[in-house]
């Protein structure tokens, strides 16, 4: 096995659901998983492999911003001849759609280095592994993630409190 | 020892203090009921917000902006997984059935219809594979229908079920490994028929998860909103506008009813997520009123000046409004890389598209 494969192996499940947590698609999180497994391919040696990976791959979202349209659906065309063999989960209810919108939310409310922060950590990354793939200083970890911790889980209450707020006045 | 900060109790509970520093933090926590307090509100959101993650996960496919939407393929999935199950069950049972009189090549041939070569070399008596040519008749049938409905289906026009080489697998093993006793002969030919169940099953989900053809969409006005393709699935409708290319907002319209229709699988999640909901309410809920009471809350040192390349990244932020349809009952999800001001100036164009739309249909 060449040493991306193992990379890909070890590592492709957790950054995919880092990314579509990150960006709100599961497609567009295998592309940039996928690009950034290619970078790899192109280093000779990497020291911190996972804080790597999630520094390319956080830095591709941004640049994906910039990128064109064109160069995006060649690689959505990719990803769905990759996917062709796979079957898609089951149907989510109505529920399940609403809880992840408000996630989504406060997710996104959160200041970018909190959000990306607290999701690599949830990815299994060290504090070391943050700091160095989003150039923080170790100390700083702790103070980052548990403003990004509190501030999600406020946002979230306050925006499920609406919702229940809304739904009560619709059915009254 | 002063206080612990909130970053350090974070730390602390992420396993990321120095052994010193963690004995340093135990011992003062132990005698401080505040800093208890402190530690058992930090506990609370870090399970809390792993918990919203995790909601996260659910996340649609195909939001990106591509030529031509997708279609969500599973409830054919299953329907032809059901059909082939049906098939290969019916083999079973009609091999165990006639199993006390039929030689192995008719089983061949009840599994598929197989070369004429398979046949040549077997030492088999003619009328028995007259008999089991007529009992594998239905059987060779129903396979037929699957092949006729698979491609309706999902799109394909040519792709067929790899039933025919999975079946001629099992006539090769007929030739080179025939048993000399008839008995022994049965149980190997029970053993494929499972056999050739096994290979049918996934087959259609393989086909079924094949690419579709492209929608294209009708030229329109710049800038305004195009429908260039929708999604229909149990329980909600998605509309793709481009509003310039590479540039596609999704439009979720939920409906209420069928949530009210699947109140098995409803139930479910409901169970699952109540509990925690009211947990973390409560936790929220204790963590406001404690840090209204921590009057002088332990100063957060200022963020470190954020790096350019953390910041600039506003045109890949996704947004999505919601609102609920008053004539519809149904909730509808508008999602895009917009802001939700130009979110909500896409809805009304699109309500506009459609109401246009509607007019058509209904002149008067």
């Amino acid at each position: 096995m060449t040493d991306v494969e193992r990379l890909f192996r070890t590592y492709n499940a957790a950054l995919v659901r880092y990314l579509t947590r990150r960006l709100g698609d599961r497609d567009w999180a295998e592309e940039v998983a996928q690009e950034t497994f290619v970078r790899a391919l192109r280093q000779t040696s990497i020291q911190n492999e996972r804080a790597w990976l999630f520094a390319v791959a956080t830095n591709l979202v941004r640049d994906e911003a910039r990128k064109d349209s064109r160069r995006r659906k060649h690689l959505a065309l990719l990803a769905e001849q990759e996917r062709e063999s796979m079957v898609e989960p089951a149907e989510t209810t109505l529920e399940r759609a609403q809880e992840a919108a408000i996630a989504r939310k406060a997710v996104d409310a959160l200041a970018e280095r909190d959000r990306l922060a607290l999701l690599m950590r949830e990815e299994g990354l060290d504090y070391n592994e943050i700091a160095e793939a989003l150039q923080l200083s170790p100390g700083s970890v702790g103070t980052t993630l548990s403003r990004a911790r509190r501030r999600l889980v406020e946002s979230y209450e306050a925006l499920q409190k609406g919702r229940e707020e809304r739904e009560k006045h619709a059915a009254s | 020892m002063q206080h612990l900060d909130e970053g350090t109790i974070h730390a602390w509970l992420d396993g990321a203090l120095t052994p010193d520093e963690a004995a340093q933090a135990d011992a003062h926590v132990k005698d401080c009921p505040q800093c208890q307090a402190a530690v058992a509100e930090a506990r609370g959101f870090i399970a809390a917000s792993s918990r919203i993650l995790t909601a996260l996960d659910d996340a649609p496919r195909g939001v990106i902006p591509v030529a031509a939407p997708r279609r969500r393929v599973q409830p054919w999935i299953w329907r032809v997984a059901a059909t082939a199950l049906v098939v290969a069950t019916g083999t079973l049972l009609l091999v165990k059935q006639r199993g006390g009189e039929r030689t192995i090549a008719s089983r061949a041939e009840s599994a598929a219809p197989a070369p004429a070569t398979a046949n040549a070399g077997l030492p088999v008596a003619a009328d028995s594979v007259a008999a089991g040519t007529a009992a594998a008749s239905p059987v060779v049938s129903e396979s037929a229908q699957i092949r006729a409905v698979t491609p309706r289906a999902t799109g394909l026009s040519t792709k067929s079920l790899p039933t025919g080489p999975a079946s001629k697998q099992g006539v090769v093993l007929d030739r080179t490994e025939l048993p000399p006793s008839t008995g022994e002969r049965r149980v190997d030919a029970d053993s494929r028929a499972r056999m050739s169940t096994t290979t049918l099953a996934p087959a259609p989900a393989a086909v079924g998860g094949r690419a579709f053809s492209a929608i294209p969409g009708a030229l329109s006005a710049e800038s305004a909103p195009r429908e260039v393709g929708s999604t229909r699935s149990i329980g909600r409708t998605q509309t793709f506008y481009e509003i310039a290319p590479g540039d596609t907002v999704v439009l979720e319209e939920q409906s209420s009813v069928a949530l009210q229709n699947v109140v098995v699988t409803g139930a479910a999640t409901a169970r699952q997520l109540q509990p925690q909901a009211q947990r973390t309410n409560k936790t929220a809920s204790a963590a406001a009123v404690e840090s209204e009471q921590k009057a002088a809350p332990a100063a957060a040192p200022p963020p470190a000046p954020a790096l350019p390349s953390l910041q600039d990244a506003p045109t890949a932020e996704r947004h999505s409004i919601s609102w609920l349809d008053p004539s519809t009952r149904r909730v509808v999800v508008l999602s895009g890389r917009h802001s939700q001001e130009e979110l909500q100036k896409i809805r009304e164009q699109i309500q506009r598209l459609r109401d246009a739309a509607q007019a058509k249909r209904n002149p008067d």
